[in-house]
């Protein structure tokens, strides 16, 4: 079961989304990526502006042992909707 | 009333999905009421027949009574429906508004009424349905001959509706003052972050500023929107040029207002701000750069909504602004001003106050978002009162 580590802290901050792949790879990857895009079309919800820069990001991060890393400014914000939703392994914390 | 035309009233009653939504049209058998009535029931359309409101089998009410379908009839579960519990709790509305006096019982022979009844496909319940329609006709016929609502309620009512589907309120800026957050980054993520920090007040107003506009496109003023539907969303366009395409871009991604720049040519300007008229949005002039705004006000064959002031205006000059604009014009004021400034600003009569990254780049946005709408006394406009049926 995923946890939050997110502590209350000064919003100004960014945090790191730490999140599993449910498959390696590229592949696992581009599954990731039509995983959202499926959440967000049938939740009816509009594609964020920013998917084209998301999508070369998550094709280009590195893993660190296991988890992709994945600059969010908000405990909230779509992303972690989606990772909740969607049953993905992942934390939030506060950036190195 | 009645002899002269026809009178109209309308009710929405209880809860989805048997929800009622009551429109109905009272008058004369003799006037546009009774030709209404009698060409709907010897016209009847697929899916939508009239029937008459009947006390019971062979007893039709008095005034008569025509009821239309709002929904089309698709099958014998709806026609039941519709001309089962609906109808009869129609008959029995305009029979007690007989009773109780709503209608002159003495009108009884000479008006007509058509009702026209929405009941939801996925309504199941015969009592609610039954009920709620009772409710609603009752509400409707006593408002029709009442003539309700008073136009001094309804202008009273318009910038504080809320319609209960869509869930948030068309705001036209009329009840000023604003706080106004730029929203001057190019990350998508941060801007995200923001908008959730954000206070959720729909005195706070939004702008789009230009370098995020420039990187995503006009349509992230969309995604705001999803964000945050209760927020008016100025699209900060600065257009300089092609002032009518610009503006409609804008406004077909559902920006409320949208910014052009004061140092366009004024044939830009008039068409941007003429654009704007068109598709309903306000047009926000920018003043950047500007040294006589006023100069440009008074050369412009149409004058835009909302002027933005930069510096220190005066009173005096905030003033001159809205006269040159006509007294419904709105003056913003963009300088990363404190809070006491900001109220100062107000006192001299600026209407927005545009704050960038004193609230943007604070350690705690919403606190920093909340101080401003205290000290400028920004309050919900349903914050202080119940809102309760008339």
């Amino acid at each position: 079961m995923s946890t939050d580590v997110y502590e209350q802290q000064d919003t100004v901050f960014h945090k790191k989304l730490k999140l599993q792949m449910k498959d390696k790879g590229d592949e696992g990857r581009i599954a990731f990526l039509e995983d959202y895009l499926d959440y967000l079309l049938r939740g009816k919800k509009l594609v964020p502006p920013d998917f084209p820069t998301f999508a070369r990001e998550i094709m280009g991060l590195d893993e660190r042992k296991g988890w992709m890393h994945i600059v969010i400014w908000h405990k909230d914000s779509e992303l972690v909707e989606f990772a909740r939703a969607r049953g993905y392994e992942y934390k939030i914390d506060h950036y190195d | 009333m009645t002899s002269q035309g026809f009178s109209i009233g309308e009710a929405l009653v209880g809860e989805a999905p048997e929800i009622a939504h009551i429109d109905l049209i009272v008058g004369s058998k003799n006037g546009p009421a009774g030709q209404a009535f009698a060409t709907s029931l010897a016209q009847p359309r697929m899916g939508h027949t009239p029937i008459m409101a009947v006390i019971r089998p062979n007893l039709p009410v008095k005034p008569a009574t025509l009821i239309v379908p709002k929904v089309t009839l698709r099958d014998l579960e709806a026609a039941e429906r519709i001309f089962g519990p609906a109808q009869s709790a129609v008959a029995k509305a305009v029979a007690d508004a007989v009773d109780e006096g709503i209608i002159p019982k003495e009108q009884a022979e000479e008006l007509a009424v058509i009702v026209s009844v929405f009941i939801h496909p996925r309504g199941k319940d015969f009592q609610r349905i039954y009920r709620y329609n009772y409710a609603a006709t009752k509400l409707a016929l006593k408002r029709a001959m009442a003539g309700f609502p008073d136009i001094n309620v309804v202008l009273e009512e318009k910038p504080k509706a809320a319609h209960a589907m869509i869930g948030f309120r068309i705001n036209n800026l009329e009840e000023p003052p604003y706080l106004g957050v730029e929203l001057v980054h190019d990350d998508w993520r941060r801007i995200e972050g923001i908008l959730r920090d954000l206070p959720r007040r729909d005195g706070i107003v939004i702008k789009a500023g230009a370098p995020l506009i420039k990187k995503y496109g006009i349509e992230v003023c969309q995604k705001i929107h999803e964000m945050r539907p209760e927020s008016v969303v100025i699209a900060d366009m600065k257009s300089l040029d092609t002032g009518n395409l610009e503006a409609r871009m804008a406004g077909d991604s559902t920006a409320d207002v949208v910014a052009f720049s004061a140092l366009a040519p004024l044939k830009t300007q008039e068409r941007f701000i003429k654009e704007c008229r068109t598709i309903g949005v306000l047009a926000y002039m920018d003043t950047i750069n500007v040294a006589d705004p006023l100069e440009i006000i008074g050369r412009l064959e149409v004058k835009p909504d909302i002027v933005e002031l930069r510096g220190k205006p005066t009173a005096d000059m905030i003033s001159k602004v809205k006269e040159a604009c006509g007294k419904r014009a709105l003056v913003a004021l963009a300088a990363e001003i404190d809070t006491v400034g900001a109220k100062e600003a107000v006192k001299s009569g600026a209407a927005i106050i545009m704050v960038g990254e004193t609230i943007t780049e604070s350690a705690e946005i919403n606190r920093t978002a909340s101080s401003y709408l205290e000290e400028l006394g920004i309050y919900e406009v349903d914050q202080f009162r119940v809102m309760t049926d008339f």
